[in-house]
């Protein structure tokens, strides 16, 4: 198994194939949501992911400061459906977040967070910024994670 | 605007992901449908489009026989919204088909076209060889050309 930490432009056709599928998989098919998926935030972002055998197993896109709101944001996080409970969710967004924050120098990060996931989240540090609300017929939250505040 | 035709392996990274995008657009968002688009047919597939400085208008996949079905086929026709109504419908089928036949040497092709197309795809020689069927939410039928 391999992570990769990639901007677009050092992506492959194939691996964006590969990323676009899983996300379609996960995020269109399981979720029974028919949403614009590909969005061109993905130019801007820079895309990690856990690969085994040509095979995306876990994916998740960081997104700079300024393009989805003026904080950094991690999204698009998922874990394909066989490779789930063992621990990739939350290795990958560890890996996110350390990312964003001692690479990009980053101290909040925003997340536009699925409410069934609030808890994993809150386990990270992150806090609830807003109120639940629907989006693309999904319950979702905003949350915050200020490591000048949580990192004491 | 400029016609474009390539394999898989020569699209670059970009048309790829317009094209995902353009197809996202229509097959999942308009017509809300929560499938998998990107299916793999992708990869043996020639992908016909029309290009409109960096967008991409109008878009056929070609698949070879033995891939989809043991004919070949055609698939994903989409123009986008705002081009609609102008005639790339038709001409995206007649070069498809065209490219088909002459590059491709297929002489039959089957289609799983959307039913409410049905007189459309007749006025290109398609006929119908099922009944109306629903898939994925739609209704679809299947239909097929014999070149000659």
């Amino acid at each position: 198994m391999n992570w990769n930490l990639k901007a677009f432009d050092d992506l492959t056709a194939s691996q964006v194939y590969k990323i676009l599928q899983a996300r379609v998989d996960v995020f269109v098919v399981e979720q029974n949501c028919p949403y614009r998926e590909i969005d061109d935030v993905d130019q801007l972002s820079m895309h990690l992911f856990l690969e085994e055998d040509n095979e995306i197993i876990a994916y998740a896109r960081l997104i700079p400061k300024d393009v989805l709101y003026p904080e950094a944001s991690i999204g698009r996080i998922l874990v394909q459906k066989k490779f789930r409970q063992d621990g990739y969710g939350r290795e990958i967004l560890k890996q996110a977040i350390a990312t964003i924050t001692n690479q990009w120098n980053e101290t909040k990060i925003k997340l536009h967070a699925q409410v069934y996931l609030r808890d994993f989240y809150r386990s990270f540090g992150f806090k609830e910024v807003t109120e639940e609300y629907l989006e693309d017929g999904i319950p979702h939250v905003d949350m915050l994670l200020d490591k000048l505040i949580s990192s004491n | 605007m400029e016609w474009i035709q390539k394999s898989f392996k020569n699209l670059t990274k970009t048309e790829l992901y317009e094209i995902a995008k353009l197809r996202n657009e229509v097959f999942v968002v308009e017509q809300k449908c929560n499938y998998q688009d990107l299916d793999d047919f992708d990869q043996p597939s020639t992908h016909l489009f029309l290009l409109n400085d960096d967008t991409i208008i109008a878009y056929i996949r070609l698949i070879p026989s033995g891939h989809f079905y043991k004919e070949a086929s055609l698939g994903r026709v989409v123009v986008k919204k705002e081009y609609r109504g102008k005639g790339y419908g038709k001409e995206l089928i007649s070069r498809g088909m065209q490219i088909m036949t002459e590059e491709m040497n297929e002489k039959v092709i089957k289609i799983q076209g959307e039913a409410y197309l049905k007189e459309f795809y007749k006025t290109f020689g398609f006929k119908e060889i099922t009944e109306e069927y629903i898939d994925y939410g739609l209704w679809h039928i299947d239909m097929l050309y014999h070149s000659n």
